[in-house]
């Protein structure tokens, strides 16, 4: 066994015992290495320090009591929905007035977008009147910079 | 397909469809590793033992979420320490509230006196108090990650990967956290382990 195998059976040893057959190669290392078993020793105390830790104590009654919680969460959202349920189901005119509310309030939004959409358009067609009139003096030949050439031969043919 | 589930996940299922036998036999199962890992957390038992019924709690409204592709411990232990680490923060923010001030004038005692389940003689049990208590107090010393880390380790059925979940980081992460957590301790405890008092209390 090398370092490395000792490290990984360190670390084998915070997680479980080790098996008869680690444990006959660990004995043979630290034969082998006697300034390792100090390491060993801290290694093997700490794990059997956090493993004699003792458990918490826990009233007898715990279990019940969390079904008991369970159960008193379970009723109070039961009460809660039905509560909401109960107000829109008997009561017709919040009914409408929230119906009203969501019909108004989509209405008054696709107002809203087509306003939006018109004063755009107005303040890119406002901007393009602005234009000095030179800038516009060649706008068709620049437009048509990126066309085929005309095919003049065809043109001819065509005639 | 229920067959190929671990235990657990089979219980959850059942919670899942509002089955409280379930529910009950995995409370039953978890609330001692729940509770302890709490309990060595926040130091405070009443604390600990709401903590923990919240945490099932919880487990029980979030049941309709649990996909049977989790482990079921390592869901249950990442619910404990998110709220382990909501009560520390709200323990910062109202520093007068905390139940550790009040134990100032009992210092000479161990902080936290646990019901001795175990059979050690007179002598044994002042010495195993007394490692107890030095190792309580280093683990407290640890930042949380590595403590909570540490604390895991003990649950034999949680592997490095599932701490690393609970933890939220890489698996290279947690066992960098452990390690340096498990070096502190050995720095802190070293006259204990070095004189080998820890056998005289071993199982």
């Amino acid at each position: 066994m090398n370092e490395i195998e000792f490290d990984k059976l360190k670390e084998t040893n915070w997680r479980r015992k080790l098996t008869a057959q680690e444990d006959a190669a660990l004995n043979l290392y630290l034969a082998a290495h006697p300034a390792a078993r100090s390491q060993w020793e801290e290694e093997f105390g700490l794990r059997q320090l956090l493993g004699n830790l003792s458990d918490a104590p826990v009233a007898t009654n715990f279990t019940t009591r969390v079904l008991q919680a369970v159960e008193r969460d379970a009723e109070l959202r039961a009460r809660h929905e039905r509560g909401v349920f109960h107000w829109l189901k008997f009561n017709w005119l919040p009914r409408i007035a929230v119906a009203s509310l969501l019909i108004c309030g989509g209405v008054l939004s696709v107002q809203q977008y087509n306003r939006t959409q018109i004063a755009k358009g107005i303040v890119a067609i406002s901007s393009a009147a602005n234009v000095p009139q030179q800038w516009l003096q060649d706008f068709d030949a620049i437009t048509r910079l990126s066309q085929p050439p005309v095919d003049n031969e065809l043109l001819a043919a065509l005639q | 397909m229920a067959t190929d589930l671990e235990p657990d996940a089979a219980l959850m299922l059942r919670v899942k469809r509002g089955d409280m036998r379930a529910f009950e036999e995995l409370v039953e199962k978890y609330k001692q590793p729940v509770i302890n890992v709490i309990c060595r957390t926040l130091r405070d038992l009443t604390e600990a033992e709401d903590l923990a019924q919240n945490v099932f709690v919880q487990v029980f409204k979030s049941a309709h979420r649990y996909q049977a592709t989790a482990k079921f411990s390592t869901w249950l232990f990442t619910i404990a320490r998110n709220l382990c680490l909501n009560e520390i923060r709200r323990r910062s923010r109202h520093p007068a509230e905390s139940l550790e001030a009040s134990q100032t004038e009992y210092d000479d005692q161990p902080i936290r006196q646990f019901e001795d389940v175990k059979t050690f003689s007179p002598t044994e049990n002042v010495l195993q108090s007394e490692l107890e208590q030095k190792l309580q107090q280093a683990l407290d010393e640890l930042p949380e990650n590595q403590r909570t880390a540490i604390l895991l380790c003990r649950q034999e059925e949680l592997s490095y990967e599932d701490i690393a979940e609970v933890l939220g980081c890489s698996l290279s992460a947690t066992k960098s956290v452990i390690h340096r957590g498990r070096e502190t301790l050995k720095e802190k405890l070293k006259p204990y382990l070095r004189s080998g008092v820890w056998k005289s209390v071993e199982k």
